[in-house]
């Protein structure tokens, strides 16, 4: 495949095209009609029947009680328009080939903010399941203010005594228009029905007051399943973490891999949440899969800096997915076949609109295909998700959820005896919302989560390798609803972490085979937040707030001292229970936005985020390998790093886009580095091979995006560089680390080409990784030894690849109890060779195989070589909703 | 069909290739000395090379002529004279490196003294020689790879068929050195590393098995030679970097001081 950009550019071109030329002038197309005072619905609904032109409007701003008189005979379309809504604050542009019909920008009128205040407070609901729907805009008409429901689908609104009307909107469901007395406190919970219509057409919400322009918050990446569902994937199968990569300011590893890396941040200051709870592994097979099931998702936030206050605990990101709740109404599943995983998912009610459930469960195919040519191993993957909800009454529901997955991989009659491989990760939560009135909600959550890790070196010697890390925690969240203009949050909670850094199990004493012990490590964090939304004037608004933490060791531990060249001359056993040491940290943080017009902003945001855990790994593998977590002590000082970001975001109403840019810097200390060659496993000191430095990041990152319509994608560019600098590494000099890839360019484009096929493609370009070429050679009893110079001087090639995915609804009419469709996928489609690293120490044999010689007597020729994991990966799958 | 199933599944899963690239031209680097200098517990005459780097994969060590060199314990001064026939090798007479003594190394060149310092641990027994080896089928054997001992150690095994008339694949070479080792670490990048290439040899063979005991020093520079040799290129590679050197003065390499214990058998 030698000219990929041909392939890129036909994939493109064909997604575009048909776009573009369907944008033929609607708006001089002759029509004649004649109405007297009739409803301006009325006489859209006679021209979209006759002359199908089809319209798309809001129901709050054209409503039956709009009453237009119009005359015309082979008048063009935009002169009708114009005459029907000459006296009303109504524009119209065309979109999608559809006429739009939008709100004129007018005067404001505030109110009297004099009056008696009330709430009106509630939930929104999905009306089809009952489930909450967090993130929905609740607006008031009359202010042109409004809130966001939190993630329990729960809002709160002050206001002055009067009538107001509000307007429930959300993606994806018809708007919800309720006109409100208020004159005492009200509680309203609303249903909003989901609209098929609204995805592949377009719906412009021009008073949506708290949409992106207009939230305060920078740095932010959100993903919803049905996105998520098409874009293409390795072997079709929806992927939460690899489809981050065409995010600006997200790099991923690449083939192969769940790593990646946020603005400069190493791939451990990523926190991974699913429902509150952190899992610490998120991939199967290696990092050939995401650990999450594709159906159990709700929603994906990515925070990239600008974290709120209650997320803490990481420097770089925040990845917060939400899963379903469960139908509460009724029963409802998917059942997905592929040639490699099979996965099946069903919700409904427990106890009709008071308790439901969600369980999927999700396995690889691996082991019975691979059972008869391999009878020797076992080799699979799965996950379990699962979620409970009860609502106890009308101020207090509980919520149960979990994740349990598990990869196992066991091969028989090895030299060693029977050798495998398994790590686990669990996470659960038990969460009880409360409404302590209308104004101040509240959320509990307990959480326990444990990552395992086990290399079985030989069963039958019971000789094992086993690390882990786990931690017990408690929080509580307060959302306080004061007035439109200010929202505060506050919280505290408490974790108990445990470590095991890394542990060899023989069924003889260890000490006497001369292999070291090492210690397991306790570490307790308490914390506190406190933020204010604060809207200021018209334009202006900030978000305020702070985030405390405590954290402390505990025993029973073991700790070495360090002298100035590291290497042990004390060691100090503290008894159980003892707090030795501790850390203190405070993290101020801010958002501003101004908006300058209700189609652009400018932000800016400054965040402090510190750091307790880590992975010690000097790995520059794609793979998930024997890594270990270890906790800040007193010889590995916690991580802090400053973020500071300006962005602009602007809309365009015309075409239902958005473009997004922004700029960060960010500074990152005791960060850690690691001694040539550090022995990372089994080293009860491992602190001697630590070293400890600075990094810095920066960027620009810009993003246009079009989410809905028949032509929907976007296109990303990140030019970022990234760098640390470490006193005794490289000779004190900055170099540029391994996932330094200065530019990022990804485009993804999905078009329905009818009611029953959608295609969708993806490309995504980086610059190839910072590696170390040597310099230079040298033979030692028949090695050959490469020299390095200067730490990552060089690059392995850029990588790109092209994805393809065209699904075929195998029930476009939608007349049926179900749906279902084939997927086929293309991963890789012009089959590029991404390199994963560059060796010098292989020869190729007589046979043609290249490998590692073993005779250091005769002389061999060695040669260059490269690994890459991927071409052309083709698959198809089969997805049944019911 | 099942076996297509099951080839589709090794192609794409497990189908990380490796193949032959075109080198860029490597990046400038400086020159360096190389030392590669072992002593042992056997009277017999030991050595020193001494010789320069090469910018190029696969061009030999540049001998260096002329270095003065030494090497001292306690009161003794062995001085090595560079061998006629072989430029930068330097030989000693013949002398015991005792376990437990302290011997260092001075290389005197060019105004330079290049240094280093190592002392020996005691080896301990190993099983008997038949346990080493494995046979394969009537006529072939292969060496076993799986060594334990308490001490860090490095396992030296010198075949020598050239005496026996022999017409398979493993013809094209008639000697062999082999090493293999025993370190009290665990490497990432040595349990995946990649599988090194299986040497056969017939009966009639004469093995020769050398374990040397590996100070803590000397493990720690075995262990980061393999890590940049024959643990690199797998799947789980490590950051690289250059390897560990007890010299000074910016040379690389390494002087060793172990003791052996050694045993020999000719396969039946």
């Amino acid at each position: 495949m030698k000219r990929p950009g041909l392939y890129i550019l036909v994939v493109i071109l064909f997604l575009l095209t048909d776009s573009l030329f369907a944008q033929e002038n609607l708006l001089k197309k002759r029509i004649s009609l004649n109405f007297r005072q009739k409803p301006a619905t009325e006489v859209l609904s006679y021209i979209s029947n006759e002359y199908n032109i089809q319209f798309m409007y809001s129901n709050n701003l054209i409503s039956d009680s709009l009453l237009v008189s119009v005359r015309a005979k082979r008048k063009t379309l935009d002169i009708v328009l114009w005459q029907m809504f000459r006296n009303y604050p109504v524009t119209f542009s065309v979109v999608e080939n559809q006429v739009v019909l939008c709100r004129k920008e007018t005067g404001t009128n505030t109110g009297d903010m004099q009056k008696k205040r009330y709430t009106v407070s509630g939930f929104v609901r999905d009306m089809q399941t009952g489930e909450n729907l967090m993130g929905t805009s609740v607006y008031i008409k009359e202010f042109q203010a409004g809130t966001i429901s939190n993630e329990y689908g729960f809002y709160s609104l002050t206001l002055p005594e009067g009538h107001y009307t509000l307007v429930f909107s959300f993606i994806g469901f018809s708007d919800v228009v309720v006109p409100v007395e208020l004159n005492k406190n009200l509680n309203i919970t609303t249903a909003m029905e989901f609209n098929e219509q609204f995805i592949s057409e377009i719906v412009v919400e021009a008073n949506n007051s708290e949409s992106e322009i207009e939230q305060n918050q920078t740095s932010e990446a959100r993903l919803d399943p049905k996105t998520l569902q098409e874009i293409p994937a390795f072997l079709g199968e929806t992927e939460v973490i690899k489809s981050l990569q065409s995010q600006p300011g997200i790099k991923s590893y690449g083939d192969g891999s769940t790593f990646f890396y946020v603005r400069g941040g190493d791939r451990d200051q990523n926190l991974i949440l699913i429902d509150e709870a952190p899992v610490y592994n998120p991939s199967h097979l290696l990092g050939l899969f995401s650990a999450f099931v594709p159906e159990a998702i709700l929603d994906v936030h990515l925070y990239k800096g600008d974290f709120p206050a209650r997320f803490g605990g990481r420097l770089s990101s925040v990845l917060d997915i939400r899963t379903r709740e469960g139908n509460l109404h009724g029963f409802d599943g998917n059942l997905g076949l592929g040639l490699f995983i099979s996965r099946f998912s069903l919700n409904g009610p427990i106890i009709k609109d008071k308790s439901s459930f969600f369980v999927s469960f999700r396995k690889s195919n691996l082991e019975y295909l691979f059972r008869s040519e391999n009878p020797d191993q076992r080799l699979y993957f799965f996950d379990l998700n699962y979620k409970f909800n009860i609502k106890v009454s009308e101020h207090n529901r509980i919520y149960f959820s979990g994740y349990n997955g598990q990869d196992y991989f066991r091969k028989f009659g090895t030299d060693m005896g029977t050798f495998g491989l398994s790590w686990k990760n669990s996470a659960n939560t038990l969460r009880w919302n409360h409404i302590f009135n209308e104004r101040l909600f509240s959320n509990t959550t307990f959480i326990a989560s444990k990552y395992d890790y086990l290399l079985i070196i030989s069963e039958e010697d019971n000789y094992y390798w086993t690390s882990s890390i786990g931690n017990l925690s408690g929080k509580t969240d307060f959302t306080w609803y004061l007035n439109p203009d200010l929202t505060t949050r506050f919280g505290l909670g408490y974790t108990y972490h445990s470590f095991n850094p890394g542990e060899l199990v023989m069924a003889v004493d260890l000490t006497e085979l001369g292999y070291p012990e090492t210690f397991k490590k306790y570490t307790s964090e308490t914390f506190f937040y406190y933020e204010n939304e604060q809207k200021f004037l018209k334009k202006l608004s900030l978000r305020y707030g702070f985030r405390i933490s405590l954290w402390d060791n505990l025993g029973p531990g073991t700790e070495y001292i360090l002298n100035e060249v590291h290497f042990p001359t004390d060691t100090i056993v503290y008894p159980k229970g003892e707090s030795y040491h501790r850390y203190f940290s405070i993290e101020p943080r801010a958002c501003l936005n101004y908006t300058i017009t209700k189609k652009a902003s400018l932000k800016a945001s400054y965040n402090r985020t510190s750091q307790h855990l880590q992975i010690l790994s000097n790995s520059i593998s794609p793979f998930t390998s024997l890594e270990v977590w270890v906790p800040s002590s007193p010889s590995i000082r916690p991580q802090e790093a400053d973020q500071f970001v300006l962005g602009y975001f602007r809309k365009f109403s015309k075409w239902a886009t958005d473009f997004s840019a922004e700029a960060f810097f960010k500074r990152m200390t005791h960060q850690i580095d690691y001694e040539d060659h550090a022995n990372m496993l089994l080293n009860p000191v491992i602190e001697t091979e630590l070293r400890f430095g600075n990094a810095w990041s920066y960027g620009l990152e810009f993003m246009y995006r079009k989410e809905y319509g028949k032509c929907r994608g976007w296109v990303s560019y990140t030019w970022s560089r990234a760098f640390k600098k470490t006193l005794e590494i490289n000779d004190g000099i900055a170099y540029p680390v391994f996932y330094d890839r200065p530019h990022d360019f990804s485009i993804y484009l999905s078009r329905d080409l009818s009611k029953r096929w959608i295609i969708a493609a993806s490309w995504i370009y980086t610059t190839g990784s910072a590696i170390s070429i040597p310099t230079g050679f040298y033979f030692y009893q028949g090695y050959s030894i490469p020299i390095y110079g200067e730490k990552n001087n060089g690059r392995l090639p850029d990588y790109h690849r092209m994805d393809l995915m065209i699904t075929m609804d195998l029930n476009p009419k939608g007349k049926k109890d179900f749906n279902h469709c084939l997927i086929l996928t293309l991963y890789n489609l012009y089959g590029r060779k991404n390199y994963i690293s560059m060796n010098y120490n292989k020869v190729r044999f007589d046979d043609g195989t290249i490998g590692i010689p073993s005779d250091r007597e005769n002389p061999y020729e060695y040669i260059p070589t490269s690994i890459y994991l991927h071409t052309i990966v083709p698959s198809l799958s089969y997805n049944l909703k019911f | 069909m099942e076996r297509f199933v099951v080839i589709l599944i090794i192609l794409i899963l497990a189908a990380a290739c490796e193949e032959r690239i075109e080198m860029d031209e490597l990046p400038e680097g400086r020159e360096f000395f190389i030392v590669d200098a072992m002593l042992t517990n056997e009277k017999k005459p030991h050595y020193v090379i001494f010789s320069r780097s090469s910018s190029q994969m696969n061009q030999q060590n540049t001998p260096v002529s002329g270095a003065i060199v030494s090497v001292y314990s306690g009161d003794s001064i062995i001085q090595f004279r560079e061998s006629e026939t072989k430029p930068g090798y330097y030989l000693s007479p013949p002398f015991i490196a005792y376990p437990g003594n302290i011997y260092n190394l001075n290389i005197f060149f060019e105004g330079i003294n290049y240094f280093a310092s190592a002392r020996s641990i005691k080896v301990t027994a190993y099983e008997p020689m038949p346990a080493f080896i494995i046979q394969l089928d009537d006529t072939t054997y292969t060496m076993n790879t799986d060594y334990s001992s308490k001490e860090d150690a490095m396992w030296k095994i010198k075949l020598d068929w050239s005496h026996v008339p022999v017409n398979q694949p493993y013809d094209t070479i008639r000697t062999a050195t082999l090493y293999f080792y025993t370190l009290h670490t665990i490497d990432v990048s040595q349990v995946f590393s990649s599988d090194k290439e299986p040497v056969h040899f017939p009966g009639g063979t004469r093995v020769v098995l050398e374990k040397h005991a590996l100070s803590t020093e000397h493990a720690a520079f075995i262990r980061t030679l393999l890590s940049e040799t024959e643990w690199r290129g797998g799947l789980f590679d490590v950051t690289p970097a250059n390897i560990y050197t007890n010299m000074s003065e910016g040379s690389l390499g390494f002087f060793a001081v172990t003791t052996v214990l050694k045993d020999s058998l000719i396969v039946p």
